[in-house]
């Protein structure tokens, strides 16, 4: 077979293109749900994949519930984190002086594992909801600043000495050109983003919370519910990807509107 | 023509001295207004301490705090080696065999929706309280870019080059070694630099839930203990690690890069 794109693709290998990963997926989960009641495996340390399915159902209200607290502290953690962070990025591009003084201290403290800081920030802000927003801030605004500062710089060198040419001041440039330039930049680095205050929530819930879907993992994990973990955990799943295809609709609305000025 | 190449000269001394003065500046700014801050009681020490008691401390217990870094950097190593291993060979599978690619590539892009730090007191459950689940940890989490990256790497080849190979008749395999994957090699590179920073994540996150030993065990139980002067000087500690693994893995991609850069130059 050959390594390169095969050029007749027709409707049959489509068919089997899309089968194949639900073929291998629903094996795997067949394999699991067999060997578990074949070999009647201890319940809290592999549950069978339907008695994850009857978890869902059983703790609907408790997941439920817990869904708010996680989803609502990473939302706002990384709207905090995008525009401080976009704020920060458009000042160091804006002025050079700040970009040495900011930019290489921030890269040097990047380097710092960040998620060695979340008790720190439970000691700093306490054990509500402020510490679990404080380090989803922290920890998901790296990523916008540095992207998005390379982002700025890295305009067409021709248009902004057409821009120099036409007078532009320097704002007008940064805001009309540098900005727009910059979007997909911003957007990749916003995915990134989410990912991380997602991270940043659920560990600060694991360190200290007394509700989220991070804590409800730990209390199932405390009394060896194995089926509500993995069942939080898909529910983590679809809060992630409801974020993600939020900011995907929301960067297809942001290029619409800046592509037909 | 000589006067021209003086202010060049000049001018690149003065940015240069600005690049080094300035950070440095800002830096000592903070770690002022840090100290002033504490100095005057506007913050309690619980909360803030001194930088002076942070370097104190960090000097004082370095023997003690080291042990306790030996144990999660050798932890990060051996996590980052298996899944760099393990990594590498799905993604080779992935590129060699096209059945492989279409039923594997989709699957791992879904389990890489998963937020695997929601995962670390399954590990626990799995594994027990010991080495054994950090390292499995750090190996989860660092699995997916390195796949996802290296697969992305290698399948993308420029297809003329391809067509080369296959018109000197080039086997699948050496194809894969001679075109492919010294072509891929920079992208393997960006996935594993992620896969090491995940790694370091997921055993600190893993002593962080539960361990008796290790940085991210001492970075919790200072905290917790409200010895914030420890809690910082061993997030110092905790950077010596992340430094050391992180030179590590730059000096190999250097060498590897260097040894295949022969055959890759176009």
């Amino acid at each position: 077979m050959s390594a390169l794109p095969n050029p007749k693709h027709s409707f049959l290998t489509g068919v089997r293109d899309s089968f194949l990963p639900v073929l291998l997926f629903l094996l795997v989960i067949g394999i699991w749900e067999f060997f578990t009641w074949y070999t009647n495996y201890p319940k809290s340390i592999l549950p069978r994949p339907s008695a994850v399915v009857v978890a869902i159902f059983d703790n609907w209200d408790l997941i439920t519930k817990n869904i708010l607290p996680t989803a609502s502290v990473a939302l706002g953690g990384f709207l905090l984190a995008s525009i401080i962070g976009l704020f920060l990025a458009l000042l160091m591009t804006w002025s050079p002086w700040a970009k040495d003084a900011l930019y290489p201290n921030i890269v040097g403290f990047q380097i710092v594992p960040k998620i060695a800081w979340a008790p720190m920030f439970v000691l700093w802000l306490g054990i509500e909801f402020e510490s679990r927003l404080g380090f989803a801030v922290f920890i998901s605004i790296f990523p916008i600043i540095i992207s998005m500062t390379a982002g700025l710089k890295n305009t067409d060198p021709s248009l902004l000495k057409l821009c120099e040419s036409l007078t532009a001041s320097k704002l007008q440039t940064l805001f009309l050109v540098r900005f727009p330039f910059a979007l997909p930049y911003l957007i990749s680095a916003m995915k990134m983003s989410i990912t991380m205050a997602m991270i940043g929530v659920i560990v600060g819930e694991f360190i200290t919370s007394s509700q989220g879907l991070g804590f409800l993992i730990l209390v199932a994990f405390g009394q060896l519910q194995t089926d509500l973990m993995i069942a939080t955990v898909l529910f983590l799943c679809f809060v992630g990807l409801f974020f993600y295809s939020l900011i995907a609709f929301a960067s297809y609305r942001l290029q619409v509107w800046f592509g037909n000025q | 023509m000589l006067d021209l190449i003086l202010t060049k000269l000049r001018l690149n001394v003065f940015t240069n001295f600005r690049q080094i003065i300035l950070p440095v500046a800002f830096f000592s700014v903070i770690v002022f207004l840090w100290q002033h801050l504490v100095d005057q009681k506007f913050v309690p020490t619980i909360i803030l301490p001194p930088p002076g008691d942070v370097v104190d401390l960090f000097i004082a217990q370095r023997k003690f705090m080291w042990g306790h870094a030996l144990g999660t950097l050798y932890e990060c190593f051996a996590a980052f080696i298996f899944s760099t291993i393990l990594g590498l060979s799905l993604s080779c599978l992935i590129t060699i065999s096209y059945f492989a690619r279409r039923a594997i590539f989709p699957n791992l892009v879904l389990f890489n929706l998963i937020p695997t730090i929601a995962l670390a007191p399954l590990f626990i459950l799995w594994f027990g309280v010991g080495t054994e689940a950090r390292l499995a940890y750090g190996m989860c989490l660092a699995l997916f870019p390195i796949v996802v990256a290296s697969s992305t790497g290698l399948l993308n080849t420029g297809v003329t080059y391809l067509k080369l190979c296959e018109s000197l008749t080039a086997g699948r395999w050496q194809t894969f070694f001679a075109v492919r994957l010294p072509f891929a090699l920079p992208m393997i590179f960006t996935g594993l630099r992620i896969g090491l920073t995940l790694t370091i994540i997921g055993v600190v996150v893993g002593e962080f839930v539960t361990a008796q030993s290790g940085i991210g065990y001492l970075i919790s139980f200072a905290a917790s203990g409200l010895e914030t002067a420890l809690a910082l000087s061993a997030i110092t500690f905790l950077l010596i690690v992340g430094l050391i693994l992180f030179t590590g893995l730059v000096c190999v991609e250097f060498i590897v890069l260097r040894i295949f850069s022969g055959i890759a130059a176009p």
